[in-house]
């Protein structure tokens, strides 16, 4: 999830700077750190591991909500301490098994 | 809250008069702390609701390349943990902060903090957006020059930009255009090199027997200019449609005419009370004729000597642009101005009849664009020809009448210019009398009838007479004091240019001492003293500032990189150098050129200093 949490950071950097983010970038980064969320917790679930997915599904309606509004502050309260919060989660439980 | 609120806000007007906020309006508002502005019916947040401090740190990377002279300039408050950061990372930068809500800068007022930035008026200033946005633009104009425009280090407030949307663009509009201008001004001076020179040279001689803006201003104060209509005549091709209606006005109205439009007001028997002539290469015939000839005239000290040799009249000089004759005028209590202007003439007649005080200011032939394809009056000047439509650089902007007419961009910053002066002069009036051309945002439109209906100088003060009763700047000692210095000046050049050169071998020396890696021996500490004594000499000295009056590339480049840091302390030293050899050798050219320009002007309009 590295590649995931340096755009995260490189993003929020920008809001905070109140300087333009791709939104369509973003996008890609939520639904493609979501994909493999989703194939890694198939594997849990194999090996009897839980993992909280309602946080994953909460969290895309957040960052729905976030990009709707277009305020920068919301959606880097979103990025840098929701969603890159769920997928340091989900790598230390992968780094686990 | 309230107490401090009202503390802090004498306070700021103290400093800054202008303000006029409606703080008794204030209620409490919420802490910074959770704190969400409505606009529109949508409700943005001003602060991170999990962790502000984070967010201000990493707001705070973009200030990382801020140097101990560079400006900041913040396009609103935001948090008061902004400003907060700013300040104690940058002590002794100078912070502007253009803030486009009321409501934001009471609630700032209202904190503890903003106590700090009140107190430190010298390097902090608060502009208002709304009703006192104008002030940016000319706090810009003052701001961004050659040697300060890579200076300026800009910066948003988050959400900013889509609250205060037309702020925004009117913020980074203002910025933008100033930052064209600057440009602009340095190709033209350089373009415009030795015939520029030579026109500077021939007015400084002649600007010695005559008078400046301020006198002209004090001979009108004896006509209640508040009261007096004034027509300014632009060479706009909808002159042709009214000018001759002008005539009957004649000493009802003060006429002024802008040097284009002579021609077409003497072919009409229209005779102006005062002609504005500034550009260094138009010469209109109509100066020749007789009923001209001796009309009070504006000149600047670029203006085009053939005029001036022609014209017989008073003149009353203003300076756009060189620094030595401003300075050497001013030891004698004589101030040089230069009225404000967007690129075009009559920017700078429209600029002295605001600051003589006119309040009533009507527009012929300000077309500022080229209806029936025209550039200009038919008699404006000889075979001009029409537009090439096929020419993309033409565009519409909206006409007078609601249409479309076709102009271009120098046309457009004229008109911006004149938009951007009627709004800061609400308490004037503004009549679009031109009767076509672009519309002209802050103007009534009528015709020039309408417009001057009822005009009538009740005191029959004949303006010129009163324009000629003006003071001299200079009387005869004094004047004969000033030709001293500028014949001396001129006498220095080699002298000048002399210490220059003396200087390449100290800056050639560090050079080498760096490349050696010896930047911290006695010898390297012994030279760069003497250049930082030779940039101080060359910053202060009057003769110095004559090689100026040449600005040529490397000079221009010089001053450009003076706005370049290096990483390292080696880098900056290399830079210093580099510059410095850049300036020198700027400044020996511009004194060979001077002096050849010099000789020249002076053989050809037998000139004595």
């Amino acid at each position: 999830m590295d590649k995931y949490i340096d755009l995260i950071d490189e993003n929020c950097k920008l809001l905070w700077q109140a300087k333009a983010v791709d939104e369509v970038e973003l996008i890609n980064m939520i639904n493609g750190s979501t994909e493999e969320m989703m194939e890694g917790v198939k594997k849990m679930l194999s090996l009897g591991i839980q993992f909280p997915v309602q946080y994953v599904t909460d969290g895309l309606r957040h960052f729905e909500e976030a990009i709707q509004s277009q305020d920068n502050y919301k959606l880097a309260d979103f990025l840098c301490f929701e969603w890159k919060e769920i997928l340091t989660v989900y790598d230390e439980i992968i780094a686990e098994m | 809250m309230k107490e401090m609120l009202k503390k802090n806000y004498e306070k700021l007007i103290e400093t800054q008069k202008k303000f006029d906020l409606k703080i008794e309006a204030y209620k409490d508002y919420q802490d910074f702390d959770e704190y969400k502005y409505v606009s529109d019916g949508k409700e943005w947040n001003l602060f991170s609701e999990v962790d502000m401090d984070r967010a201000v740190d990493a707001w705070m990377e973009q200030f990382d390349k801020v140097q101990y002279d560079t400006i900041l300039l913040l396009f609103g408050i935001g948090h008061y943990k902004y400003l907060n950061s700013l300040r104690s990372r940058f002590p002794d930068n100078a912070i502007i902060v253009y803030e486009p809500s009321e409501e934001m800068m009471i609630k700032f007022l209202a904190h503890k903090e903003a106590e700090y930035f009140l107190e430190d008026n010298q390097n902090f200033h608060f502009i208002l957006g709304g009703k006192r946005k104008a002030d940016f633009s000319e706090l810009m104009s003052a701001l961004v020059a050659t040697n300060t425009k890579d200076k300026i280090c800009i910066a948003n407030i988050p959400n900013y930009s889509k609250i205060f949307s037309d702020d925004f663009m009117f913020f980074y509009k203002i910025i933008n255009e100033r930052y064209e201008m600057v440009q602009v001004n340095e190709k033209t001076l350089i373009e415009q090199g030795a015939e520029r020179v030579g026109n500077i040279i021939y007015n400084m001689r002649h600007m010695v027997d005559e008078s400046g803006l301020d006198e002209l201003k004090v001979a009108m104060e004896n006509l209640e200019t508040e009261d007096c209509t004034v027509v300014l005549i632009a060479a706009g091709p909808s002159l042709d449609k009214n000018i001759r209606e002008l005539k009957e006005y004649k000493n009802k109205v003060f006429i002024v005419c802008v040097d284009a439009a002579l021609n077409t007001a003497v072919k009409n028997d229209i005779i102006p009370d005062l002609i504005v002539s500034v550009d260094p290469y138009v010469y209109t015939k109509a100066i020749e004729s007789d009923s001209i000839i001796g009309v009070p005239l504006v000149a600047d000290l670029v203006s085009n000597p053939k005029l001036l040799e022609v014209h017989k009249g008073r003149v009353f000089y203003q300076c756009s642009n060189a620094d030595y004759p401003r300075r050497v005028m001013r030891d004698y209590g004589a101030e040089l101005l230069n009225m404000p202007h967007g690129g075009s003439v009559a920017n700078v007649a429209f600029s002295l009849l605001l600051f003589m005080g006119f309040k009533r200011i009507v527009f012929i032939g300000q077309d500022l664009a080229y209806p029936g394809n025209q550039f200009h009056a038919k008699d404006a000047f000889e075979n001009e020809g029409e537009l090439d439509l096929n020419d993309n650089k033409y565009f519409y902007v909206e006409s007078i009448d609601g249409g479309k007419v076709l102009t271009e961009t120098n046309m457009n910053v004229y008109r911006k210019f004149f938009e951007n002066h009627i709004k800061r002069h609400p308490d004037c009036t503004f009549i679009d009398a031109t009767e076509g051309g672009a519309f002209i945002e802050g103007t009534e439109i009528m015709t020039l009838r309408e417009a001057l209906d009822g005009c009538d100088n009740l005191d029959g003060i004949g303006f010129t007479e009163l324009i000629n009763n003006a003071n001299y700047w200079l009387d005869d000692e004094q004047k004969e004091s000033v030709l001293d210095e500028m014949r001396s000046s001129y006498e220095n050049i080699n002298a000048q240019t002399n210490k220059m050169r003396n200087m390449i071998s100290v800056y050639k020396k560090l050079g080498k001492l760096l490349k050696e890696e010896k930047y911290c021996s006695k010898e390297f500490a012994k030279n760069y003293k003497k250049v930082t004594a030779f940039n101080e000499y060359v910053e202060n000295n009057r003769d110095v500032m004559l090689l100026e009056l040449f600005t040529n590339g490397a000079l221009v480049e010089c001053f450009n990189s003076l706005s370049e840091y290096g990483e390292t302390h080696k880098e900056e030293i290399d830079i210093i150098i580099n510059s410095g050899l850049n300036m020198i050798k700027g400044y020996i050219d511009a004194g060979e050129e001077l002096k050849e320009v010099w000789k020249e002007t002076c053989d050809k309009y037998k000139l004595q200093f």
